[in-house]
């Protein structure tokens, strides 16, 4: 099987825009600052967690958008398809 | 940071920790969003997608979907650990602010004494009595909340860590053996946590989810025996998903298991275990989260508590007779300041095979 997506470039952009539309939903307002609990070590667990939430976010966003944009890419230009998409996907796809 | 203390086992806003909880439960929704929009994408637009970009392009969306699957969950439950914590500490509060007026109405009765008891020396013994009475069961009953908010702290902790290691944090680590610099690290880092606990300078509670300490409780002979009794049950399908099972270890009458731990650290080329010796009995509690054909995600929590009487404890005698040869000095240590309780949790993550 070769690495070609056989669809029409009009449906990728569509799939584009929603997958874009995705992405900015993740985001939600600042964490509160929860040291005033007063209890140092729930303090410092939550702020952890709450960290690595975030950073999970960026990371799940972040592939989101670059899949996205690789699709907009493909659909724009549809013979560059192989080589874009299919070297975004390998960039991405491992995370 | 200011932080309770068993004057105020009440201390605390617990609106910081609803405002928390409302941001993690709308982290659960968006995701829960999210995912319902990829599987939209996934099934909808490219289920007549041919070729290997496109397989590719269905196994990256699922992965995504999967790992938005994880941090629901664990927004989810993190988010019910806080629930449990909110209304454990409000209870907590009331009966702090109660206990600490029954202080106040005695404390005032015995600085202002009735005129009747200041003229009858007789009768103002049995008012004064009842007030130090009163003020006495009234301590007692702070202690007692000042362990109970203790306990709940590290119950919110233990199920925050849990979800932070297990779900969160996606780069499981496979159980290898530690390296022999990992080992000296681990070793000597112990005589640093020894040394903050001796000087009184460590927190209250201290936690650990990666570094030496996880790596080094993990590698126990306990844990040994323990990962392959996880794996024997998972081969014979007696683990339930997501049910934490206790696992803890009482040292106390374990005199043996104790010594030859004592000596592996002491004189072996490998060092022993020093952590393990210096944690001795622990609560510990392990969690398959998830089972993938023949591999499990198992996530472990690991508390215990340093206090001056557990150093001063003959492992397997009473302790109200027999003392290690140091209990003297740390006891002086202990009323200056040193040797104070602080609480340890520590979480490690592995993904064992069956």
């Amino acid at each position: 099987m070769d690495n070609t997506i056989r669809v029409d470039p009009a449906e990728l952009a569509g799939v584009a825009n929603e997958l874009g539309n995705v992405a900015p939903r993740l985001t939600v307002s600042s964490p509160p600052d929860v040291s005033a609990c007063q209890s140092s070590g729930v303090t410092r667990v939550l702020n952890a967690f709450t960290q690595e939430l975030e950073t999970n976010r960026q990371d799940i966003q972040e592939v989101l958008q670059v899949t996205a944009d690789g699709v907009i890419k493909t659909a724009n230009d549809f013979s560059e398809f192989d080589a874009e998409l299919t070297a975004e996907f390998a960039r991405v796809m491992p995370r | 940071m200011k932080v309770w203390s068993i004057d105020d086992p009440g201390a605390g806003d617990m609106g910081a920790i609803a405002s928390w909880r409302k941001a993690v439960t709308a982290q659960a929704q968006s995701c829960e969003d999210a995912i319902d929009d990829l599987e939209n994408v996934a099934s909808a637009s490219t289920d007549h997608w041919e070729g290997k970009g496109a397989t590719e392009f269905i196994s990256s969306l699922g992965r995504r979907i999967h790992r938005l699957e994880l941090m629901a969950e664990a927004c989810r439950i993190s988010a019910a650990g806080a629930t449990i914590y909110i209304d454990r500490v409000e209870d907590i509060q009331k009966s702090a602010v109660q206990l600490k007026r029954q202080i106040a109405e005695a404390q005032f009765a015995l600085d202002h004494p009735s005129i009747e008891a200041q003229a009858d020396y007789k009768l103002s013994i049995a008012p004064a009595k009842e007030s130090r009475d009163s003020i006495d069961a009234a301590n007692s009953a702070m202690e007692v909340l000042a362990y109970e908010r203790h306990t709940a702290d590290q119950n919110l902790m233990a199920v925050v860590l849990g979800q932070l290691s297990g779900k969160i944090d996606t780069d499981h680590a496979r159980f290898t053996p530690m390296d022999f610099e990992d080992r000296l690290a681990a070793n000597l880092g112990t005589f640093g946590i020894l040394g903050s606990f001796a000087g009184g300078i460590a927190p209250r509670d201290r936690f650990y989810t990666d570094g030496y300490l996880p790596k080094s409780l993990a590698e126990s002979g306990h844990m040994k025996d323990l990962r392959a009794d996880i794996i024997a049950k998972l081969k014979a399908g007696e683990i339930d998903l997501q049910v934490p099972t206790s696992a803890n270890r009482n040292l106390s009458s374990d005199v043996g298991t104790l010594f030859s731990d004592a000596l592996n650290a002491a004189y072996f080329g490998t060092f022993g275990n020093l952590p393990e010796t210096m944690v001795g009995s622990f609560g510990a509690t392990y969690e398959v989260v998830e089972i993938d054909e023949n591999r499990a995600t198992v996530t472990f929590t690991i508390t215990n508590d340093t206090t001056a009487e557990s150093l001063n404890r003959v492992p397997g005698l009473p302790y109200e007779y027999f003392k290690m040869p140091w209990a003297p000095g740390v006891n002086l240590a202990h009323d200056f300041g040193g040797y104070q309780s602080t609480g340890q949790t520590v979480v490690w993550t592995e993904i064992v095979e069956f």
